[in-house]
């Protein structure tokens, strides 16, 4: 009989003694198993057929054990299996194998019935010890994100693993994180969505791209199409599934149109000026609540509603009938009472302007007081709060507060993401003004990471994300300081 | 309690050129409705619609029509007559756009995991 424990033994003892994160899992296999059935053969001992099958067996799992643990361990739902097999392959995964395992096991967890929360523990502990955390790391926080049913921080964690530099995230690792965003989308009818990743050039599944193929369908792209759309659905298998899409996008009329709700513009009261007593004003009420009345307010609404309160405030007739209240009321201030109404206005626009995620509202040339507040004050709050969250980085650099890596990971995520949106919504000046304050703060804290924590994945990322924001900003100076510490590597 | 955002003449349901022996009387009368728990007290019309309406909101838009200068600040934003029921003017429709519908469960269904 063969000693397959033996075997067993000096295979996991050789594999364990990677270096550098290499698993030489398949190929320590492979010679030992040879050997041994060599050693066998020349001792005049054949082995049994039930111990051969059994080890060609064990062979095969050692030889493609990512297959092994997507195919095997994932829908089952064993998530330690999965993290021990993925992280020892050496064929899909040449690099990040912790990341690997982590992926596995997090996928493992999704397939999961009933209480996760162990399982949940299990992997964050274990990719809690692992540092520096790259691409598949940040793919599996993204999926254990996804298995607690929180998909908006999922879709976050595996947008930034698809946009992380491609030594940082294995291929693999970024076509499933592209994959999970795909269908993410596809479910949410967000087409641009799911057309954009399916046309992208870097690493994608067969099914992703079909899923892209299908996105241009349903938004209109012509009938040719449908055979390169009919390749990829025979590339990406589960066919069973996503027939009835492909049936959707293959019949003629699929194009759904597209049916877009008009556009609410302001209507004025009706009779506005019989019903009330001072119409201007009424109008820039009417305004103002019909701006507070939206779902999600733009910057040219606030803006309007801002303007229509400049011009009623300024009107001849709106200061007659003030003159007159503040004369029947015995308001001794007329000026401060006057003060007093804007500022409750710039409040009410203030929050509309903050509340949302629109650009924020921007005041015409020769504006007036209320608009130009709303305007100033609006960019004012906002770089106060890009400068309280960068601060909070630097001061942890300086006082070297580390974070497990996963943490880092998440505080610059969300840091990243509160960032890009408030740049969006100041616009070009508020661009680069805010500019200043991130680079100011998260320079020390990119290089702490790089140089002293060894955190290179993550501070690599930064580098890259200031030197573009640095190009946005026209900072030249900060955008070359920024490339070369991104060329430093990963 | 209601927010100082509240308009206090359509809090109180009182005319913009209504007196202060109005103001007072219609907040007494309303803290008392509110205090023995009347139904129509709880409400109260705006031009947005009906809105909320508690003992500390009403305290406050009594302060505030107290103050002459306040009150002529309340005064230029009640111009427009309160409703119950919100106005198409003041309640626009979403104009978001809508495009192809989605496949809800796909995700699951093309091997990303189960239901828990």
């Amino acid at each position: 009989m063969m000693p397959w424990g033996a075997i067993a033994g000096a295979v996991a003892a050789m594999t364990l003694n990677k270096r550098e994160g290499q698993s030489r899992l398949p190929a320590h296999a492979a010679v030992m198993w040879l050997a041994c059935v060599a050693g066998f053969i020349a001792a005049g001992r054949w082995p049994s057929l039930p111990s051969l099958v059994g080890s060609l067996t064990g062979l095969a799992v050692c030889l493609v054990p990512w297959w092994f643990a997507r195919r095997v361990c994932v829908p089952l739902g064993w998530h330690r299996a999965a993290w021990y097999l993925a992280s020892a392959d050496d064929i899909t995964w040449t690099r990040d194998h912790c990341g690997a395992g982590a992926l596995a096991a997090a996928w493992a967890v999704l397939h999961q019935r009933g209480d996760r929360a162990r399982a949940l523990g299990w992997v964050r502990d274990r990719l809690a010890r692992e540092s520096p955390l790259r691409g598949a790391g940040v793919v599996a926080l993204g999926l254990l994100e996804a298995a607690q049913g929180r998909r908006d921080q999922a879709r976050a964690w595996l947008t930034d693993a698809d946009a992380t530099h491609e030594l940082a995230t294995p291929a693999a690792a970024r076509r499933l994180a592209a994959e999970w965003r795909a269908l993410d989308a596809a479910e949410r009818g967000d087409w641009d969505a799911v057309v954009e990743l399916g046309r992208s050039a870097s690493p994608r599944t067969a099914l992703t791209r079909w899923l892209g193929h299908v996105g241009e369908r349903l938004q209109g792209a012509s009938l040719e199409r449908r055979w390169s759309m009919a390749a990829w659905w025979l590339l990406a298998g589960r066919w069973r599934v996503t027939w009835p899409l492909m049936r959707r996008a293959w019949a003629p009329a699929a194009v759904a149109e597209a049916v877009v709700a008009p556009v609410a513009a302001f209507r004025p009261p009706e009779d506005v000026a019989a019903r009330t007593r001072v119409p201007l004003l009424a109008l820039a009420q009417a305004r103002l609540d019909w701006v507070s009345a939206r779902a999600a307010a733009s910057g040219d609404d606030v803006a309007a509603a801002a303007a229509a309160w400049d011009s009623a405030l300024a009107h001849p007739d709106v200061k007659a009938w003030m003159h007159q209240r503040a004369a029947l009321l015995g308001v001794t201030d007329l000026p401060g009472a006057r003060a007093a109404l804007e500022d409750d206005v710039v409040e009410r626009l203030l929050a509309l302007a903050r509340g949302g995620s629109a650009r924020l509202p921007e005041a015409a040339e020769g504006a007036g007081t209320v608009a130009t507040r709303v305007t100033w004050e609006a960019r004012h709050a906002l770089l106060e709060e890009v400068e309280l969250a960068c601060e909070a980085f630097r001061t942890r650099a300086e006082v070297r507060a580390a974070l497990p890596s996963p943490d880092e990971w998440a505080a610059w995520l969300g840091l990243r993401d509160a960032v890009d949106a408030a740049m969006r919504r100041g616009g070009p000046g508020f661009r680069r003004l805010a500019f200043r304050a991130v680079n100011q703060s998260l320079t020390p804290w990119a290089v702490w990471l790089w140089n002293e924590r060894k955190e290179r994945p993550l501070a690599h990322e930064a580098f890259r994300w200031m030197a573009t924001q640095a190009s946005d900003a026209g900072d030249e100076s900060a955008q070359a300081l920024h490339e070369k510490n991104a060329a430093c590597g990963i | 309690m209601t927010g100082p955002r509240e308009n206090p003449f359509y809090l109180l349901e009182l005319p913009p050129e209504c007196t202060r022996a109005d103001v007072e009387r219609q907040g007494q009368k309303l803290l008392g409705m509110l205090e023995l728990g009347l139904p129509g007290a709880a409400t109260h019309p705006t031009p947005a619609g009906a809105r909320p309406r508690d003992a500390d909101g009403v305290r406050w838009a009594m302060a505030e029509l107290r103050d002459p200068a306040r009150r002529l600040a309340h005064e230029a934003t009640a111009q427009l007559p309160a409703r119950m029921d919100p106005g198409s003017t003041t309640t626009p429709p979403s104009g978001e756009p809508r495009g192809p519908a989605g496949v809800p469960g796909l995700l699951m269904a093309a091997g990303w995991g189960r239901a828990p």
